[in-house]
């Protein structure tokens, strides 16, 4: 009856630990994916505008963190690997320039615009990664630039 | 008497790993403090007086006079190996009426304090190149060319001096994106 007591109690405390490290788990990486996604647009904002064009031209980019943490496999497309701290932080991690549905262009102005002329247009950065007890979870960002907005301001 | 032993050491084992669960609760909401506080003078920063490794003065706007002087402060964050703590510093532009806070904070009450030491602590820069991002980590630090700023740090909970509950430790590295300098004014000759 004793032994009995015990596991039960032991065992809803060990689902206690198990649940609560999870929380903590996702809060926290949460917190890194959107760190990166924001570390990537501001990537981006001391960028040339032609550069930022390119990415939003309707291809899916895909950068994986490696288990280490320590290298990432899309630097082309992808500044992560300028922050080393925040990469470590994100193991497994995968990063991706999602393009937009095909009746909502990620050119957004002016109409039918192209990659030599659009003025106005968004990103939207998807990051996804395995929680603590194997879940995958995602979290999603959306950036728009215009070709004589803030950015152009950073380049001084 | 095996059995008693297993038992003995699974509480142990749950007490320490109960212990964990709470330190990092702690740093979580410590971490988050840190970097909120630091975005929030980023974000309102005039001018970067001096950017070191390890230590960042910025003159900032502050509409608040419960955060410091109005209408600007000057804000400095200095990290103190010695004492393993993050601390902010807010005064008037000429270094008069300064009041320093300690960003990293022991918890506990009288009878029981837990240590929450800052074990290193880094900013990086960001600065532009030709329209590329590049980082001015290592090498030197010219403030006037700094557009962005990031941190990084590890915070841990515990201390191993002491034995009970506060012998346990749990670590916490924590990094941060970008973060612009959204308010610079515009360069006067001086």
């Amino acid at each position: 009856m004793a032994a009995t007591v015990l596991v039960v109690s032991f065992t809803a405390v060990i689902q206690a630990v198990v649940m609560g490290a999870d929380m903590i788990d996702t809060a926290r990486k949460q917190q890194i994916a959107q760190q990166i996604i924001e570390a990537e647009i501001g990537g981006l904002r001391l960028g040339a505008w032609s550069t930022i064009a390119r990415l939003a031209d309707g291809t899916a980019y895909s950068a994986t963190v490696d288990a280490t943490g320590e290298s990432i496999t899309d630097t082309t497309h992808f500044n992560l690997g300028s922050n080393p701290d925040l990469m470590r932080q994100a193991k497994g991690f995968i990063c991706q320039i999602v393009p937009p549905a095909p009746a909502t262009p990620s050119y957004l102005r002016p109409a039918s615009a192209d990659f030599n002329t659009v003025t106005f247009l968004s990103i939207t950065y998807k990051v996804s990664w395995p929680g603590n007890l194997g879940r995958i979870h995602t979290r999603t960002g959306v950036a728009y630039f215009g070709q004589n907005g803030l950015h152009l301001s950073y380049q001084k | 008497m095996v059995v008693m032993a297993a038992v003995f050491s699974t509480y142990l084992y749950l007490g320490r790993n109960l212990t964990r669960l709470s330190f990092r609760n702690v740093m979580e909401g410590q971490s988050r403090n840190i970097l909120r506080t630091l975005t929030i003078d980023i974000q309102n920063t005039k001018s970067l007086i001096s950017a070191t490794n390890t230590g960042l003065a910025l003159t900032v706007d502050n509409q608040n006079p419960l955060n410091g002087p109005v209408p600007t402060m000057k804000v400095v964050y200095a990290y103190d190996g010695s004492t393993n703590k993050l601390i902010r510093r807010t005064s008037q532009l000429d270094d008069s009426g300064p009041v320093t806070a300690t960003l990293n904070h022991d918890i506990g009450d009288n009878n029981v304090q837990v240590p929450v030491a800052m074990l290193n602590f880094n900013f990086l820069y960001y600065i532009t190149t030709g329209g590329s991002p590049v980082s001015q980590f290592n090498s030197t630090i010219v403030p006037i060319s700094i557009k962005q700023v990031a941190i990084s740090f590890t915070l841990q909970a515990g201390d191993p001096a002491i034995q009970g509950q506060q012998g346990t430790l749990s670590s916490y590295p924590v990094a941060s994106g970008r973060m612009p300098l959204l308010n610079r004014q515009f360069l006067d000759g001086s």
